[in-house]
C-alpha cells in the first residue's frame, strides 16, 4: 500500500533581488502552522510573494503536496492564479469598489462557480466570520478588525490548498486583537492544509503556531517550537523577540492563577479579568541570594537550570516550580555565584507582571 | 481660420502700423483666397520698389475678411473677390477712397490632373457617384458657382462646401475630390489641377474691387496693384483686367 | 440653531485672489459677450431651422461616437503605454499626444493624406472596398476621435500608473486570470479617471472644427456639425451664428455641470 503524499509545503527558496539574497527552506506539514519571525527587511514578505507566485525563484523549488509550483531547473512555474494559495495581506487589500459580500465572493466568482453554488458558499463564510450584518458595507466603512475578518474570509472562501498570513493582527487595535486571535486560531485549526503565519508578536507565535522559523537577512537563524525558541534563542534578535516569559492563566482581581505550573502570581493590573496571557520581561525578574524583604509580592525559591551568555547580559534559565528566564549582568551573575544547580530566590514586582486578554 | 489666428497675432504683436512715428513701414493687406498666389508676387514687387516697407498679405474667404474688418481688424488694404463683400465696408466708412476694380476672373470646372472621373462639362457635377466640391455660398467663389450652375440648369450633387476656395483647390489637387468649380486663375496656378471650360453663356465674371482703408502707403499699394506693373502680374496669373 | 463654523484660517492670500479672479474673467467675459449679442426674441425661430437641427444631430452623434471609440481603443492603448515594456514606448506616447499640440487643421490634413481616397491607407481601402471616409459622417467621427482620444489616453494612463498594483496581485492570488483582473479590479479602480477622460474627450470632440472641416468637409445635414455651422453662418447671418454658439455652450455646460461632481469625485 502506498502511503499518501502529505499535502504539505516543501520549499527550498533561493532568490537574489537587487543585492538582497533569500536562502531558506520552508517546510510546513499539512494541518500545522509555521510562524515566520524576523526583523524588518529580513525577507518575510518576499517569502510570501515567492510562495504566492508573485515572484519567481532563481533556484530551488516549491512543492505543495506532489504538485510542483516553481522549479527553475525543470522550467516549471505555476502562475499565481493557479496556485491555490490563500493570502491575507498586511494591508488587507480589500477591493474598495465591492461590498463585503462581493469581496468574499471574489475567489469563487473568478473560479467560475455557478451562481447558486458561489452564493451559498459565500453565505457560509460570512456566517463563520460573523460578517452577515456587514455584508452590504464597503471596505471604507469597516473598522480594522472587521476588515481583517473580511480579508480572512475572502482568502478562505477561495478554497486554497495553503494559507499565507502576512502580519494578520498588526494593524488591529488592542481591544480587537484578542478576539481576532481567537477567531484566527479556530479557523486555522479547521484548515487542513499547511499554514504560514508572519508575525512580530511572540504571543501570536505562542498561541497560533506549532513551529517557528526565524529569518534574518534572508537566511534562517533558528527553527523550532515556540518553547525551544524562547528557551534557547540563537541570536540577539531572537532573544529579544521571543525571550519574553510567557504564561497562560486566569486573572481574578489581580490574582492570576497560572495554568501551568499551578501557581498564583500577583499582578498590579486588575482591569482585565478572565483568561489572560502573562508576560514577564526577563529583565524584570530579580534574583537574590536570600529571601528578599520589602515590596515584591511574587517571591519563591528555585534553582538555576542553565546559564546562557548573550554578550552583555546573561540569560539565566530557572528551574521548577516556575521555569522563567531572567536577564542579569555578568557582574551580578558572579556576585550571586550562579551556576547550574545553584539555589536562588526569585522576585517579580506585581507591576512587572503584564496581563493581556486571551 | 488661419486668418483669424493671423489677425490675433497682429493685434497683439506688431503695432508698427502707420501713425506711430509719422512713417509708414507696413501694409497689411486683406485679400481674397483666390488672390493668394498673385498677391505674393505683387507683394515682392512692391517691396522691391519701396524699400523699407513691409507688405503682409492675409488671405481668407472674402466674407471672413469682411467680418474682421467690420469688427475692427487693422487692415490697410481690402481686396475681396466680390463687390458684395466690399460694399458693407464702404458703407461703414472704413475706406479712405472709393474702391476701384482690380481684376476680373471667370470660373472653371476644376478636376485633378489625371481626371479620374472623366469630367466633360457642368452636367458631370450632378453625378452622385462623384465627390463634388463647391465653396460655401457666403464666399464669392461659392455664390458665383451656384449662380452659373443655375444658369446651366444643373442640380449639383454636392459633397462638401469648403469655407474658402484655397481648401477646395487643395482637395481637388490631391485627388480627394473629383470635381469642383474654382476660378480660372486657380487652375492656371496649380499644375496638379486641370480645367474644363464652361460655356461663356453660362459662365459668370467675378470682379475684384480693391480699396485703401488707411491713408499713406496703403494708397500707394492700391495704385501699384492697379497700375501697369500690377496689371502685368495679374495677367500673367490668368486674371482679366478692366 | 447652530452658527456656521468660525473661521480658523485667515482670508485667502491677495495675489491668489487677484490672479485667480483674472483667470476666471478670461472665461466669464466672452461668455457674457456672447449672451449680450444673443437675439433673444428670435431665438426659437432661429434654433428651429433645419440648419441648426441638422448640425445638432450631427454634433451629438459624432461627439458621442468619438467618445465611445476613444474608450474602446484608448483604454487598451493606455494600458500598453502604462504596463507595456516594448522598445519605442516613449516615442509612441509622444505620437499619441501629438494631436493635442498640433493645430487641428494640420491633424485634419494628416488624416486626409492617410485615410483620404488617395491616401496611404485610404487608397487601398477604397480600391478594395469602395469605402470613402472623408465627406461622410464617418469622416466627422474619425476626425473627432483623432483629436479627442489623447485626452482619454492621458487620463487613463496616469490612473493606471497610480493605482496600487498590490490589489491586482491580491486578485490574482484569489484565482483571477489577467483578463479577469483587468475587467473586475483594474478598470473599476480607475473608474473616476476613466469617466473624466471620457467626458473630456466628448467635450473636445463636440468643439472640434479644424480637423473636421479639413478631413470631412462641410455639408449641411451630412457633415456640418455645430462648430462648422457657426463658422459658416458667421459670414452671412450673425444672429444665427450667435444662436448656434449658444446651443453649443448650453449643451456643453449642461453636461459638464451635471456630471462633474457625480462622476469626477466619487471613488
Amino acid at each position: 500500500m502506498v502511503a499518501p503524499v502529505s499535502p504539505g509545503l516543501d520549499a527550498r527558496l533561493r532568490l537574489d533581488r537587487a543585492g538582497f539574497e533569500l536562502a531558506v527552506e520552508v517546510d510546513v506539514p499539512a494541518g500545522s502552522t509555521l510562524a515566520l519571525l524576523g526583523p524588518n527587511g529580513a525577507g518575510k514578505s518576499t517569502v510570501v510573494e515567492v510562495l504566492a507566485g508573485l515572484v519567481a525563484l532563481d533556484e530551488g523549488h516549491i512543492r505543495l503536496g506532489s504538485t510542483p509550483l516553481d522549479d527553475p531547473a525543470r522550467d516549471v512555474f505555476v502562475p499565481a492564479p493557479q496556485r491555490r494559495m490563500g493570502v491575507v495581506f498586511q494591508q488587507y487589500l480589500l477591493f474598495e469598489h465591492l461590498d463585503v459580500r462581493d469581496n468574499v465572493a471574489f475567489g469563487p466568482a473568478c473560479r467560475g462557480r455557478s451562481r447558486r453554488a458561489a452564493r451559498n458558499q459565500v453565505e457560509q463564510w460570512l456566517e463563520g466570520f460573523e460578517l452577515q450584518a456587514l455584508a452590504d458595507r464597503r471596505p471604507s466603512a469597516l473598522s480594522g478588525g472587521q476588515a481583517q475578518r473580511v480579508a480572512l474570509a475572502r482568502a478562505l472562501a477561495a478554497e486554497p490548498d495553503m494559507v499565507l498570513l502576512d502580519e494578520p493582527l498588526a494593524a488591529v487595535d488592542i481591544e480587537a486583537r484578542a478576539g481576532l486571535r481567537r477567531l484566527l486560531a479556530r479557523h486555522l485549526g479547521e484548515f487542513t492544509g499547511p499554514r504560514l503565519l508572519i508575525t512580530h508578536d511572540p504571543v501570536d507565535a505562542l498561541l497560533l503556531a506549532d513551529q517557528v522559523l526565524v529569518i534574518e537577512h534572508g537566511r534562517p537563524t533558528q527553527r523550532g517550537s515556540p518553547e525551544e525558541i524562547r528557551r534557547h534563542p540563537a541570536t540577539r534578535y531572537v532573544a529579544a523577540l521571543a525571550g519574553t516569559n510567557l504564561l497562560t492563566g486566569t486573572n481574578d482581581r489581580g490574582h492570576v492563577r497560572i495554568d501551568e505550573p499551578a501557581i498564583t502570581l500577583i499582578t498590579a493590573d486588575t482591569t482585565i479579568s478572565g483568561p489572560v496571557v502573562v508576560t514577564i520581561e526577563p529583565a524584570a525578574v530579580a534574583l537574590h541570594a536570600t529571601r528578599p524583604e520589602g515590596s515584591p509580592r511574587n517571591t519563591w525559591a528555585t534553582t538555576v537550570a542553565a546559564i546562557e551568555p548573550l554578550g552583555d547580559i546573561n540569560r539565566i534559565v530557572l528551574d521548577q516550580p516556575v521555569p522563567l528566564l531572567a536577564d542579569i549582568t555578568p557582574a551580578a551573575t558572579t556576585a550571586l555565584e550562579l551556576a547550574a544547580g545553584v539555589p536562588v530566590w526569585v522576585s517579580v514586582k506585581a507591576t512587572e507582571v503584564d496581563v493581556r486578554s486571551r | 481660420m488661419r486668418s483669424l489666428v493671423f489677425t490675433l497675432v497682429l493685434l497683439t504683436g506688431c503695432g508698427a502700423t502707420s501713425g506711430d512715428d509719422g512713417q509708414d513701414h507696413t501694409v497689411l493687406v486683406f485679400a481674397a483666397a483666390s488672390l493668394a498666389d498673385v498677391f505674393a508676387e505683387v507683394e515682392a514687387a512692391f517691396e522691391a520698389a519701396h524699400p523699407g516697407v513691409d507688405v503682409q498679405v492675409n488671405t481668407a474667404g472674402s466674407a471672413t475678411l469682411r467680418e474682421q474688418i467690420l469688427e475692427g481688424a487693422p487692415a490697410d488694404v481690402f481686396a475681396p473677390a466680390d463687390p458684395a463683400a466690399m460694399d458693407p465696408v464702404v458703407a461703414a466708412g472704413h475706406t479712405v477712397s472709393a474702391p476701384v476694380e482690380l481684376a476680373r476672373n471667370t470660373m472653371q470646372i476644376g478636376v485633378p490632373a489625371d481626371d479620374p472621373a472623366g469630367v466633360r462639362g457642368l452636367e458631370d457635377l450632378a453625378r452622385a457617384e462623384l465627390l463634388v466640391g463647391l465653396c460655401t455660398v457666403s464666399v464669392p467663389c461659392g455664390a458665383l458657382a451656384r449662380q452659373l450652375l443655375a444658369n446651366a440648369g444643373v442640380e449639383p450633387a454636392v459633397d462638401t462646401e469648403e469655407p474658402d476656395v484655397g481648401s477646395l483647390r487643395t482637395k481637388l489637387a490631391v485627388g480627394e475630390l473629383d470635381v469642383g468649380i474654382v476660378y480660372r486663375t486657380d487652375v492656371i496656378a496649380d499644375d496638379r489641377l486641370r480645367g474644363v471650360d464652361i460655356a461663356d453663356a453660362a459662365n459668370v465674371v467675378a470682379t475684384y474691387p480693391i480699396a485703401a482703408l488707411r491713408p499713406g502707403v496703403a494708397r500707394d499699394f492700391v495704385a501699384f496693384a492697379t497700375g501697369p506693373e500690377g496689371r502685368r502680374i495679374l495677367v500673367e496669373h490668368g486674371f482679366g483686367t478692366p | 440653531m447652530t452658527s456656521p463654523p468660525r473661521r480658523v484660517t485667515g482670508r485667502a492670500p491677495v495675489p491668489l485672489v487677484v490672479f485667480g479672479g483674472l483667470g476666471a474673467l478670461l472665461f466669464i467675459v466672452p461668455l457674457v459677450g456672447l449672451l449680450g449679442r444673443t437675439p433673444w426674441s428670435e431665438l426659437t425661430e432661429l434654433l428651429s431651422s433645419d440648419t441648426v437641427l441638422d448640425a445638432l444631430r450631427i454634433s451629438l452623434v459624432s461627439s458621442v461616437a468619438a467618445a465611445a471609440l476613444s474608450v474602446v481603443f484608448g483604454v487598451p492603448l493606455a494600458w500598453l503605454l502604462s504596463r507595456g515594456s516594448f522598445p519605442g514606448r516613449g516615442l509612441l506616447r509622444a505620437i499619441v499626444t501629438l494631436p493635442m499640440v498640433l493645430p487641428p487643421v494640420v491633424g485634419g490634413a494628416a488624416l486626409l493624406f492617410a485615410l483620404g481616397r488617395r491616401g496611404l491607407v485610404g487608397e487601398p481601402l477604397y480600391d478594395a472596398t469602395g469605402l470613402v471616409l472623408p465627406f461622410s459622417i464617418w469622416g466627422v467621427i474619425l476626425a473627432n476621435t483623432f483629436v479627442a482620444m489623447p485626452f482619454l489616453v492621458i487620463s487613463v494612463e496616469a490612473a493606471l500608473d497610480g493605482i496600487d498594483r498590490r490589489y491586482e496581485q491580491a486578485a490574482s492570488t484569489l484565482g483571477a486570470s489577467r483578463s479577469h483582473v483587468f475587467r473586475h479590479v483594474t478598470i473599476p479602480m480607475i473608474g473616476p479617471a476613466l469617466r473624466a477622460g471620457a467626458i473630456l474627450a466628448w467635450a473636445r470632440a463636440l468643439g472640434e472644427f479644424g480637423a473636421t472641416v479639413t478631413f470631412a468637409g462641410n455639408l449641411q445635414g451630412r457633415t456640418q456639425s455645430l462648430p462648422l455651422a457657426v463658422f459658416v453662418t458667421l459670414e452671412s447671418d450673425r444672429d444665427a451664428a450667435v444662436a448656434i454658439s449658444l446651443v453649443l455652450v448650453v449643451l456643453a455646460l449642461m453636461v459638464l455641470l451635471v456630471l462633474r461632481d457625480r462622476w469626477w469625485s466619487r471613488p
